[in-house]
């Protein structure tokens, strides 16, 4: 119990500092409210796994340029 | 002269994209001139041609010579769905897949140029076998830096009730039914365990969500200026999917037990039941039957087999799931499980009880069968057989019915732990109250067993 809380509060620590980090500012209409906690995880979230992502990707890039016979993994999904 | 709009389909006010009417029994959506760019974009750009082509969103035609009596940009007519159905009646793999659906169609609009603008499970419905999204105007031109609006309602119509079914009890899928816009993201963290605090998605998604929620509930964060980059949009939408994708209903942790194999049958007289009904199938060639208590959809397959639509209703979401996930291995078009009790069945909710339809009023079936279900009615919950008999007249034309008298086996069993309070439940009563609302076509005494079976037809329609 207490590790998982552990936890918890330091993907907090690692998520709370960035939730202050301001972009550039287009106007958002939606006929649904988005929700302003939702608009902050979301942009938190989509930081961490797209950068992760892209980590990832240049990872493989690495990976594939070292060893050619590897299977090329673009992460492209048809529709 | 133009002519107005018989009845507007009261589930589609929220967006002033346009809106769904009925007229000469047809389904038609209008456009509104708000929505002419999106449109355009929507079937110029090949998305509307890519996601049809799969089957994964109705497809429609534009309609040129309705002259209707308000300002619109188009109408277009979508492929008429046989039988609407809603999340709460779903079981957790038709959740999953249509959650998966969403998500995939999210990524499809993204290689075009669009996005969603919402994530509501009303968008899907089930169709030939798998699901299909059902909101021609969901799709919006996606401007880079926006963020994903749809995110919150993606996570209270899906994930939240996905979670709190695999994570805790299939039963909290109902809270759907009292929250129309899907589980608050608290309460689905307060009811989640605390184990799930080590899943990074469902941490991530619910827990966090939650917290970011409360933190910013009374704080102007200037919402309207935020934005996502590309990369991050992308990640949150397969963070999302990944999150879907991992998810499992271990069924062997609910109380749902052996109840399949235990039947009241010897093979013959199992045979001489399905024989009965097939004949009667037949004979009376319905459009669509109802199958209530199908349990896995052994007797719903006698009709869907013959190429009939087929609803597979059964208040056990374990059996529900079996038979959907049995249907989509066998590609099976014709059947539709869902879950239903008949005690408490769908009523009609939302904005002025409108928005959602009740069972009720999604029928009548050409065919109802209610077979080995009387006695749960009757006996299990205390339905006298004047109300059984006045609710079916209420859904079937034709009425294929079993009544299972106090000698059977089963019913023995229903009665052992309580008294017996049941004079008037007999065979002779039971088609006493069944003759007021049906005339009796023909019934059959079930080889080895103490069960009669029936074809009634309502007087009514």
């Amino acid at each position: 119990m207490t590790s998982r809380l552990k936890k918890y509060q330091i993907f907090l620590l690692m998520i709370i500092p960035s939730m202050f980090y301001q972009f550039s500012v287009p106007d958002a209409f939606a006929y649904i409210d988005p929700g302003t906690g939702s608009v902050i995880i979301q942009m938190i979230i989509g930081g961490l796994v797209g950068t992760g992502i892209a980590v990832k990707v240049f990872w493989y890039r690495i990976k594939s340029a070292l060893s050619p016979s590897s299977k090329r993994n673009n992460g492209d999904e048809d529709i | 002269m133009a002519m107005k709009i018989s009845k507007i389909e009261n589930s589609s006010f929220r967006d002033r994209s346009g809106f769904l009417f009925y007229y000469e029994n047809e389904i038609y959506r209008i456009i509104n001139f708000s929505y002419k760019k999106q449109y355009e974009k929507f079937m110029n750009s090949e998305l509307y041609q890519k996601l049809e082509e799969k089957n994964l969103i109705i497809s429609h035609s534009e309609i040129e010579n309705l002259d209707i009596d308000c300002d619109y940009y188009k109408i277009i007519k979508p492929e008429k769905i046989p039988f609407i159905s809603y999340p709460y009646e779903w079981s957790f793999s038709q959740l999953k897949d249509a959650a998966l659906l969403t998500l995939r169609i999210q990524k499809a609009a993204m290689k075009y140029g669009m996005t969603l603008k919402d994530g509501s499970a009303f968008n899907i419905q089930f169709h030939n076998g798998h699901p299909i999204f059902i909101d021609t105007l969901s799709f919006e031109i996606y401007e880079e830096g926006q963020i994903w609006k749809p995110y919150k309602q993606f996570c209270q119509h899906f994930l939240a009730p996905l979670a709190l079914i695999s994570k805790k009890d299939v039963r909290l899928n109902l809270l759907s039914k009292t929250f129309i816009d899907g589980i608050p993201i608290d309460l689905a963290a307060k009811l989640l365990p605390k184990t799930t605090f080590g899943n990074f998605g469902l941490m991530a998604h619910i827990h966090a969500h939650a917290k970011s929620q409360k933190h910013y509930e009374d704080k102007d964060a200037k919402i309207k200026q935020k934005t996502l980059s590309k990369r991050s949009f992308e990640g949150l939408i397969e963070s999302l999917k990944s999150s879907i994708e991992k998810m499992t209903w271990n069924e062997n942790n609910t109380e749902w037990g052996d109840y399949y194999s235990d039947t009241n049958y010897t093979e013959k007289s199992f045979e001489e039941k399905k024989q009965f009904i097939s004949l009667t199938i037949d004979q009376v060639k319905p459009k669509l039957v109802w199958d209530m208590g199908a349990n896995t959809g052994v007797f719903s397959r006698l009709a869907s087999t013959k190429g009939i639509n087929t609803i597979s209703y059964d208040i056990d979401p374990l059996a529900v799931e079996k038979n959907y996930l049995s249907s989509s291995q066998n590609s099976e078009q014709n059947i539709l499980p869902l879950i239903l009790d008949l005690t408490n069945p769908s009523s009609g909710i939302g904005w002025n009880h409108d928005e959602r339809m009740s069972i009720i009023q999604r029928g009548p079936a050409d065919m109802v069968f209610a077979l080995a279900l009387v006695h749960h009615l009757a006996i299990s919950n205390n339905v006298p057989l004047n109300k059984i008999a006045e609710f079916f007249s209420q859904i079937s034309k034709f009425l294929i019915i079993e009544f299972v008298p106090k000698s059977d086996s089963q019913v023995k069993r229903l009665l052992l732990t309580r008294e017996d309070i049941f004079e008037n439940y007999d065979e002779k009563n039971f088609e006493i109250e069944f003759s007021k609302f049906f005339k009796i076509i023909n019934s059959k005494k079930i080889l080895d067993s103490e069960r009669t079976i029936y074809t009634m037809e309502n007087n009514h329609f």
